[in-house]
């Protein structure tokens, strides 16, 4: 963990212009480091800004947004200015395996001529060699190599992810981005998806942003967590402390939320819905929903705190603890 | 956990069978291709008390709506019996079952489509009751329009029953289907996936609500791939694959001993909470195959870590396990749940074409790639020879000036001529095919590998020519032998004579 981030993301911000001159703050300030190697989950209920997050990163949102902040490859701020400095990184440093992207395949294109495509377009390989490393590839995502002049139509949803998969692998990137990789999958199928995922970080040394409203998936996967709400990450550390130690209320209420296959506690459900991000949100977002709110947690906005090395909340009662801790 | 009333089950599902054909198209008509079925649900047998929850639990494609669908008659069943209530509604007409239709209600996986956008609250959980000529005036449909909201956790409910469903979150609209289909006062509810399309937030109240509905005595049949969720709120838990229930039992007792090697499998790839407890997965290769072509013997034997040669004939049926504690748990597999199994390969209607396939199929396993094929052939070329020989000495017994042993030649030319055309005509498949098809048919998830429609099955036909020619030029010999050396004592004693 001592080694330079090969990505940092710095105080994200991105807006969505609404009809009717409002905007939709969706992501608020997000910040974090990810070191070669390392898996990390980005967990939160829908809307929450996750995927947003991601797309800024890559690049990726449409004309109505606007995008603040820095995101560092190896140092270098790739969004200094704009599509300029991104795009010689897309796919070739940063490369994303987006949702549903089972179901994005060309159907009437061979899957092997959809992997060559960004090959060609970045300029990593071309013809034969192409050809060549989209075999391997494939091999390398668990499907034989022979099946490379298949259609889409002509492979079960698991082999498809594993395709798209492959697709993201396509220019040899350091950072693969994968958004709700195993949601419309069934539980066996997301068992081999997520133990392809740790493979190829292992064996690739793939640095992994795993975008999932899954818990779990996270806990199984993941080496940090990062927990997103309203826009923001409210809890951020290693998967065991977050789990065993929340310091926001609304880590630990989503793991009440969650069944647990031989838990014997009662699953609660969060009461009440995430607010609004068109409007300015005063105090703590998660307040109303909040079983531990009190006084300060509806009109001041919590500050970011370190509670322990490498684990970080933004919640009020950590003022009081980390007030605490140098006395 | 159980508060069931003396009373029988309000649900009793006994060896429900639903098939769907599979089109054929026009071409594969007139090519007189097979008549396929998706055999969506083979057999199954279970039962839902009044104040129970009983969870189907199984992954896409296992026959879980399917087997919903067909207990509310949406879909015909194609064998077996549904009782509602003491009632048998297997053949009950549309009309017939109307009146059930209240006491049967179905809550549907996505509320963003189930609710129709156009309608207020108020309208959509008015309408069952307008369809049922049910609630009286429209002052007293509305009473039981708030009722219906309240039961269904929407409160207050004046403060909903006036929008619409782009007004309310996922988890409201959910409940608002829920109220549409509590307003009639069902016994037994239908949960079709209730919460998959809910953000994780949300779901345990959808649950909750389901199981306070059990609490006031309503019989729950949930369907859910979640196995984490079954195990927390249903009273039992029955596992599908492939169309049929391959365990049973109490929820707990499945999920902390289960015995059949799928549900194992199935339970050792659920991520858990806790990052520190994770287990290692127990990973199937491939996906669960077509329910077209369902593997012979127990249907999930290409995928089983624990099979054994008889799994791949015997179909095993729902035992108690010898690891289970309580006794309602039943498992279908032989080597963890071993016991008379009355489902075994037997003289139960199957032709003998079947059964010879399946005493063959365990030699074809052991080979791979083209040398089944070859195998395939060696069987198809011993039943020709077989077949063709007695043919022959039916012929043989003809009288006529034909040597007996051109007979039989003829006879095994004629019968393997028969023998392919009929089975390409019929179901297009020899026995040395069907011994190999479904045996072949595993985790690639391939259909039964055959010979190629046309140019393979001319080459098969012009092997088993040869053969047939090797086989007339073997039974000639001798005679040839025999008449040539009299023929040549014959030439050479007149010879002799002359000379």
């Amino acid at each position: 963990m001592s080694r330079e981030p090969i990505l940092s993301v710095e105080d994200l911000h991105v807006w969505f212009d609404l009809s009717g001159g409002s905007e939709l703050h969706a992501v608020q300030g997000v910040s974090f480091d990810l070191r070669p190697g390392e898996r990390m989950g980005l967990v939160g209920e829908s809307g929450c800004g996750k995927t947003t997050t991601i797309l800024a990163m890559m690049g990726l949102l449409p004309s109505s947004a606007s995008v603040a902040g820095s995101v560092s490859l190896d140092g270098e701020n790739i969004m200094a200015r704009g599509e300029d400095t991104v795009s010689p990184h897309r796919w070739k440093d940063i490369a994303m395996v987006f949702q549903g992207a089972m179901n994005a395949f060309n159907p009437v294109k061979t899957i092997g001529s959809q992997i060559v495509e960004p090959m060609e377009l970045h300029g990593t390989a071309t013809g034969k060699a192409a050809r060549g490393q989209t075999r391997e590839l494939l091999e390398l995502v668990g499907i034989s190599g022979d099946r490379v002049n298949n259609y889409p139509h002509e492979f079960s949803g698991g082999m498809r992810q594993r395709a798209a998969i492959a697709l993201a692998l396509a220019c040899e990137p350091r950072v693969l981005l994968a958004d709700e990789p195993t949601t419309a999958l069934d539980v066996m199928v997301q068992a081999q998806i997520l133990e392809l995922l740790v493979r190829l970080t292992r064996d690739l040394g793939l640095s992994m942003i795993l975008v999932t409203h899954d818990l779990p998936v996270v806990a199984q996967v993941c080496d940090r967590a990062a927990v997103m709400y309203a826009g923001e990450i409210v809890e951020m550390g290693a998967m065991s402390t977050i789990y065993h130690d929340p310091r926001h209320p609304y880590t630990r209420m989503l793991f009440g939320a969650t069944p647990d296959l031989l838990g014997d506690a009662d699953v609660i459900s969060i009461p009440g819905a995430p607010p609004r991000l068109d409007r300015e949100i005063v105090g703590c977002p998660f307040a109303p929903r909040c079983d531990s709110a009190f006084a300060p947690c509806a009109t001041v906005a919590p500050r970011r705190m370190e509670t322990s090395p490498g684990h970080e909340a933004v919640c009020h009662l950590n003022d009081h603890v980390v007030a605490k801790e140098p006395a | 956990m159980s508060t069931t009333a003396e009373p029988g089950p309000l649900l009793e599902v006994d060896d429900l069978v639903t098939r769907y054909p599979v089109s054929r198209g026009v071409v594969g008509t007139l090519r007189r291709r097979p008549r396929l079925q998706v055999h969506a649900v083979e057999g199954v047998s279970f039962s839902v008390g009044p104040g129970e929850m009983v969870a189907l639990v199984g992954e896409s494609g296992c026959g879980k709506t399917s087997t919903a669908q067909t207990v509310i008659r949406m879909v015909d069943n194609q064998g077996g019996s549904i009782r509602f209530d003491g009632r048998d509604i297997t053949g009950m007409s549309a009309g017939g079952m109307r009146p059930l239709r209240r006491e049967i209600q179905m809550i549907y996986q996505d509320p963003y489509e189930s609710l129709d956008p156009r309608f207020r609250v108020r309208d959509t959980i008015e309408e069952p009751l307008l369809v049922h000529k049910l609630g009286g005036s429209s002052k007293q449909r509305e009473q039981k329009v708030l009722e219906a909201l309240k039961r269904a956790g929407l409160t207050p409910p004046d403060l909903f029953i006036d929008r619409f469903p782009h007004e309310l979150s996922g988890g409201q609209r959910q409940r608002v289907a829920i109220a549409a289909s509590l307003v009639l006062d069902p016994k037994l509810l239908v949960a079709d996936e209730p919460v998959s399309m809910l953000d994780v937030s949300v779901r345990a109240g959808i649950l909750s609500l389901l199981d306070g509905l059990r609490r006031e005595g309503m019989g729950i049949l949930m369907i859910t791939h979640d196995l984490s969720t079954a195990a927390h709120f249903a009273d039992r838990i029955a596992v599908m694959y492939l169309g049929r229930i391959v365990e049973e039992g109490p929820a707990q007792e499945v999920v902390r001993n289960p015995q059949h090697p799928y549900t194992r499998a199935l339970i050792s790839v659920v991520p858990k909470r806790d990052p520190n407890e994770q287990t290692v997965p127990q990973i199937l290769t491939g996906e669960t195959p077509n329910p077209v072509h369902v593997p012979s013997g127990c249907r999930f034997h290409p995928r089983c870590p624990v099979a054994e040669q008889a799994c791949r004939t015997i179909d095993p049926s729902l035992q108690r396990p010898n690891g289970a504690n309580v006794p309602e748990h039943r498992a279908a597999c032989i080597v963890t749940a071993p016991g008379p199994s009355a489902d075994e390969v037997g003289p139960d209607g199957r032709s003998a074409g079947q059964l010879a396939a399946a005493a063959l199929r365990p030699a074809a396993l052991a080979l791979s790639g083209w040398w089944r094929r070859v195998w395939a052939l060696v069987i198809d070329a011993a039943v020709v020879l077989a077949g063709g020989v007695a043919l022959g000495g039916i012929l043989a017994l003809v009288p006529g000036s034909l040597g007996s042993s051109l007979r039989v030649g003829i006879g095994v030319v004629l019968f393997s001529a028969l023998y392919f055309t009929i089975a390409h005509g019929s179901t297009g498949q020899t026995l040395g095919k069907r011994a190999l098809g479904i045996a072949v048919r595993d985790v690639h998830g391939s259909g039964p590998i055959g010979y190629p429609r046309s140019f393979l099955r001319w080459l098969a036909f012009a092997v088993f020519t040869l053969l047939v020619v090797v086989l007339i030029i073997d039974l000639l010999f001798p005679l040839w032998d025999d008449r040539h050396q009299a023929l040549h004592d014959k030439v050479a004693s007149s010879s002799v004579f002359q000379v």
